[in-house]
């Protein structure tokens, strides 16, 4: 029975610091929510909030409409994937399995073939008998995963559950851990500080910062429709051009968006052509290539807008001979997609005004990267 | 470097074992009194020490002692530590509280207690020592244990209480087995501070009812016999054995990964 979830106007002081600032958030029955922020930004304390280890100062959380205010961690049935895994050294992987089962209650004949059952489930069907302490990092972490569902609770709590695991690993545990809330159909919570991990995994993320959720949406709203600076350089590359009354610098009008702001676009929704050009019917804007990357997948062209030097902006083109062949110094057309310009109004701003907004350390006209880039 | 190193550990271990060279050979002595050099060879002295009922009474006493010492300083100690360990205020303090009756002198509690124990009637019992001695051996289980306990994974008990153990559960299945080699050292520890205690052993006995220091202490005033000697040998064993049982706990504690 997974349940869901409503968090409603918490805040939580942490010492001196306001870890959360009025958080709301629902999570839908049997969906995956991602918490992602960089370390800071409260969504472990978010987690935690959930989980019944922190108490809120204000606000509260409900699960399938039943406040828990009050109620302590072992009565909440929420099964916990902690970062470190935290499974008890002194037990075999049976009893750190069976040890929620136990705590129900639940009759020694009962709890084999349930253990067996979580065991298949994360493909450690033979491993029952061995010492946690024998296990590599993968499977401690699948381990940790079949004793938070093993007692069916109503949602999971995941705390960066592949951050301690080496990259090949993390990227194919990404796809697993997701089938296998599917296959369960539990509500999952999981916080990590890897956009593409939260991408990859949720069907809602809520990007988190200095204690409050700057956006939240599916992955593809975050990452086409940024609402603010932080979630548009904080999910992947992105290139970000001031925008007066619609008029970027170099690309000149915007189709019929009169707004002012900074322009959104990412790397790979930009393309390279060689002068002279033919006039296509997007954007485009005249550059010099100041540094080429081979990076595999696509090659990495840094370029500085012929109106505007100072303007750095980065093209992620497909590792063909041509992109291959740039060289620092060639001249380049840009053409950008003006389906892919997307434009954050500035909050503060009069109209026909660029500031730097609230995100006073982000200059509009540079190329941000944030977190591991694909 | 290295040579001198050992040379100057060597050094170091001799002479705290000096005692014990000396010691060893009158215990064996045939003569009648503590001479040195001893005439070896004879476990007259030991036979002494089992055969006299008041060396035996002293031996049982000291036992009878030590055991609920044992216990109390243990489960104290343990509680303190724990207790300390999840504490989010007043760290130091309580800390500095624990381990203060390392640093008080020990005749201090001795004439404390002696006072006490007079008004309230408890004197000619056991108990007055007991209580002394296990406020003065709680720092030592406490510091075991606190050391055992920093070195775990602070998400273990969480992860317990998330998987549905109350508190009580937490403590039992999780946080005490965790530490159960440290409890098992600062008990030991504990059992042999308390067989070689005697400050507050020597105010709070009873005339004739000294525990083994006590009675070594009064017999080395009226007769230095080599009885003595065989005493402080069984003594010294007992606290090497204990002393070794819990240096293998510990090491036993530190291959057990965290």
């Amino acid at each position: 029975m997974s349940v869901n979830a409503t968090i409603t106007g918490v805040s939580v002081k942490l010492g001196s610091v306001q870890a959360l600032d009025r958080v709301s958030l629902t999570v839908e029955a049997g969906k995956f929510l991602a918490l992602l922020g960089p370390s800071g930004s409260g969504k472990t304390t978010m987690l935690n909030v959930i989980g019944g280890f922190v108490q809120p100062d204000e606000g509260g959380v409900e699960l399938d409409g039943r406040d828990m205010t009050g109620v302590p961690p072992h009565r909440r049935d929420i099964g916990m994937v902690f970062q470190s895994y935290a499974l008890f050294p002194h037990m075999s992987v049976a009893d750190n399995i069976g040890f929620p089962l136990r705590m129900r209650g639940v009759p020694r004949s009962e709890r084999g073939p349930k253990i067996q059952e979580a065991l298949a489930l994360v493909g450690l069907a033979e491993h029952g008998p061995r010492s946690v302490l024998t296990l590599s990092g993968g499977q401690r972490q699948r381990v940790a995963l079949a004793r938070a569902v093993v007692f069916e609770p109503g949602m999971l709590l995941l705390d960066e559950p592949l951050a301690a695991l080496d990259k090949q690993l993390r990227d194919s545990m990404q796809f697993e851990l997701k089938a296998l809330q599917n296959r369960v159909g539990i509500t999952a919570v999981a916080v990590t500080h890897d956009q593409v991990e939260a991408l990859t995994m949720a069907d809602t993320v809520a990007v988190m910062n200095d204690g409050h959720v700057e956006q939240v949406g599916t992955p593809k709203d975050l990452y086409l429709r940024p609402e603010t600076l932080f979630v548009a350089t904080f999910l992947g590359e992105a290139n970000l051009l001031p925008a007066i009354r619609g008029e970027t610098v170099g690309f000149g009008r915007l189709g019929g968006d009169t707004v002012s702001g900074t322009a959104v676009i990412r790397p790979e929704r930009l393309t390279l052509a060689q002068p002279p050009h033919v006039a296509g019917t997007g954007l485009e804007a005249e550059a010099s290539v100041d540094e080429v990357t081979f990076q595999g997948a696509r090659v990495r062209v840094r370029v500085r807008l012929k109106a505007q030097p100072d303007l750095v902006l980065v093209v992620a083109a497909p590792p063909l001979a041509a992109a291959q062949s740039l060289k620092p110094g060639d001249d380049v057309v840009i053409h950008a997609d003006p389906e892919a310009m997307h434009v954050i109004p500035d909050v503060d701003a009069p109209a026909g005004v660029v500031t730097q907004g609230e995100h006073g350390e982000l200059a509009p006209g540079a190329a941000v990267t944030s977190g591991p880039v694909q | 470097m290295a040579p001198a190193l050992s040379l100057v550990s060597a050094a170091i271990a001799v002479y705290l074992l000096l005692p014990v060279l000396i010691i060893f050979p009158v215990s064996l002595t045939s003569d009648a009194f503590l001479t040195w050099p001893p005439d070896l060879a004879s476990f007259r002295w030991f036979s002494a020490f089992f055969d006299n009922p008041a060396w035996a009474h002293a031996l049982e006493k000291s036992i009878e002692i030590a055991l609920p010492v044992t216990v109390l300083a243990t489960v104290l100690g343990t509680a303190a530590a724990l207790g300390h360990s999840y504490a989010r205020h007043w760290r130091r303090s309580l800390q500095t509280l624990f381990v203060a009756p390392f640093i008080i002198p020990v005749l201090a509690y001795a004439l404390g207690i002696y006072s006490v124990a007079g008004r309230v009637g408890l004197v000619a019992s056991i108990w007055p020592i007991v209580i002394g001695q296990t406020m003065v051996t709680l720092p030592l289980v406490f510091l075991i244990v606190s050391s055992g306990l920093a070195g775990r994974d602070r998400d273990l008990p969480r992860a317990a209480a998330s998987l549905g153990a109350p508190w009580p559960r937490v403590l039992w299945s999780v946080e005490l087995p965790l530490v159960r080699n440290a409890i098992l050292a600062g008990g030991l520890l504990s059992f042999a501070y308390s067989f070689d205690e005697i400050v507050i052993a020597y105010f709070l006995s009873t005339a004739g009812g000294g525990t083994l220091p006590v009675q070594m202490l009064s017999a080395a005033n009226e007769a230095a016999d080599p009885t003595i000697a065989a005493a402080s040998i069984f003594v010294m064993g007992v606290a090497m054995t204990i002393g070794i049982l819990a240096v293998a706990a510990r090491t036993w504690l530190a291959r057990t990964p965290q």
